[in-house]
């Protein structure tokens, strides 16, 4: 006998003793068992091994189980409990989202109060300084030292203005409220000013703008070099001098150099030798009399005369 | 040539659960889990054993595997093919516990070896000694077999088809072919010593 079909492999007469192979390789592999009897001893061989595996499998895993009754009445009681918590659980889950979307609610409310509260600080304190280049009487009504005319008129600037501390500096900056602001934004100007017998006594220190502001610290500088020069010349008594600087600057600025507005809008290109960069607070220039005698110089180019 | 043993013909298909004439059927989830679990019981504990787990171990894990069902049925989840999924379950659960409790798979050792088969009264007893001696081998070979030809083996013996077995251990249906394959050869080897 010929056998013509090519015969079968092991893991096909698997897939065929398991029912796995398709209609048309069923047949044409049973059509080649009833011709092939080595192929046909193979299959039973197989299939006897199935077997025998099965008896293996079901006598020595699973013999030591239980009647199935225990086990049955437990799954009863735990079905039975789990269809009472699935009947509590949509309003568990609902329980679940409405307490996390409180949750996240009030996170949410809790944030923007923060930042507003930021927001606002900064835009106090920024307001309060910006919007306020005259001080705060209540902080700094202004305070003088006891120093005669002829020292004013004698010494240097740098002889007249000393370094405010640190501590000093914060201390100012806490008291109008600035937090957070870059510090060289501000100088912690004296409100009557050393040249004109001005303390360093906190209550004559403010923080004022150096550049954001119209009327800011460059400016003032202008009024009390120009006032400076007015007192030394004995055009403007000291006293009068200290009184309008330190009751309103800018009303003293108008009216002693004729001007609604500041004559030079000051800018740190101007000067010469001008670092404005961090340093002693007269915006960080040097301290020199080539200061006084520089600034005195240029605003009596744009100063009417006294009498004018 | 070997005599068949009454009860299973040579040529009989390995006992397939699932399908059989359709009746009424349960009227809610509760009843249907409770009708599946005396169908597959005992069947899903012996499987899991097979992975080295105590009984105490399997039982629970039946117990997870219904529970797990009563709650995708509750759900609405989809019913096509049952017994695929709860064999899934199940040997994932049955991986999970084995790594918990940190087990070698050493099944020679470790598991209690029966000695209450089923010889059947037909057998002599120099038949019993031979079939006590047969099954000796298989266990040795089914032992030292892969862990994923195990559970090829032991899955088609719960009489899973090769789709739900290769659902069920996440490999191709080609992968189960070659493993039934490979492993059957070794069990026929040692069977015939």
């Amino acid at each position: 006998m010929r056998y013509e079909d090519p015969h079968p492999s092991d893991q096909d007469l698997i897939l065929l003793a398991d029912g796995e192979l398709s209609v048309g390789q069923t047949l044409q592999a049973r059509d080649h068992l009833a011709a092939c009897w080595e192929c046909r001893a193979k299959m039973a061989e197989i299939e006897d091994t199935i077997v025998e595996f099965v008896r293996f499998h079901r006598d020595n895993f699973g013999a030591r189980l239980q009647p199935i009754d225990g086990p049955r009445a437990l799954l009863r009681a735990q079905l039975a409990q789990s269809a009472k918590d699935a009947s509590r659980r949509p309003l568990r889950r609902i329980g679940t989202l409405l307490n996390r979307t409180r949750i996240a609610y009030a996170f949410a409310v809790l944030v923007c109060v923060v930042a507003g509260a930021k927001i606002l600080s900064w835009a106090g304190a920024y307001k309060n300084v910006y919007a306020a280049p005259l001080p705060n009487p209540a902080l700094t009504p202004g305070a003088t030292q006891s120093i005669s005319l002829a020292s004013i008129c004698s010494s240097t600037h740098d002889q007249v203005v000393r370094r405010v501390p640190d501590s000093v500096r914060q201390q100012v900056f806490r008291e109008y409220g600035i937090v957070g602001a870059p510090s060289k934004d501000y100088e912690i100007d004296h409100l009557v000013t050393p040249g004109l017998g001005g303390s360093d006594d906190i209550r004559n220190l403010w923080p004022e703008p150096r550049y954001r502001t119209t009327w800011n610290s460059f400016v003032k500088d202008q009024l009390e070099d120009h006032l400076h020069h007015l007192v030394c010349d004995g055009q403007v008594s000291l006293s009068t001098a200290q009184h309008e600087i330190s009751s309103d600057w800018i009303s003293a600025y108008r009216k002693y150099f004729h001007t609604d507005e500041p004559l030079l809008p000051y800018s740190s290109s101007m000067a010469p030798s001008l670092n404005v960069a961090d340093g002693p607070d007269r915006g960080g220039r040097p301290h020199s009399g080539y200061i006084w005698e520089w600034r005195a110089a240029a605003w009596h180019r744009f100063a009417p005369r006294p009498g004018t | 040539m070997r005599t068949t043993p009454s009860g299973l013909t040579a040529a009989a298909a390995l006992p397939l659960v699932a399908g059989g004439p359709r009746s009424a059927g349960p009227s809610t989830p509760e009843a249907e889990v409770i009708l599946l679990f005396d169908q597959f019981r005992y069947r899903l504990a012996r499987y899991i054993t097979g992975f080295g787990l105590s009984t105490n171990d399997a039982e629970e894990i039946v117990q997870e595997v219904f529970l797990s069902l009563f709650r995708h049925l509750q759900l609405g989840r989809s019913r096509q093919n049952l017994r695929g999924w709860i064999f899934r379950v199940a040997h994932n659960l049955a991986l999970k516990q084995r790594y918990a409790n940190k087990r070698s798979l050493e099944l020679a050792k470790d598991m209690e070896w029966s000695s209450t088969f089923d010889f059947g009264l037909e057998r002599s007893p120099e038949e019993q000694v031979l079939s006590l001696q047969r099954r000796q081998r298989l266990m040795a070979v089914f032992t030292c077999l892969p862990e994923q030809d195990r559970c090829c083996l032991q899955l088609r013996a719960e009489g899973l088809r090769y789709r739900e077995i290769a659902r069920v251990l996440g490999v191709s249906l080609g992968t189960v072919a070659a493993s039934l394959s490979r492993s059957l050869e070794r069990l026929a080897r040692a069977d015939t010593r």
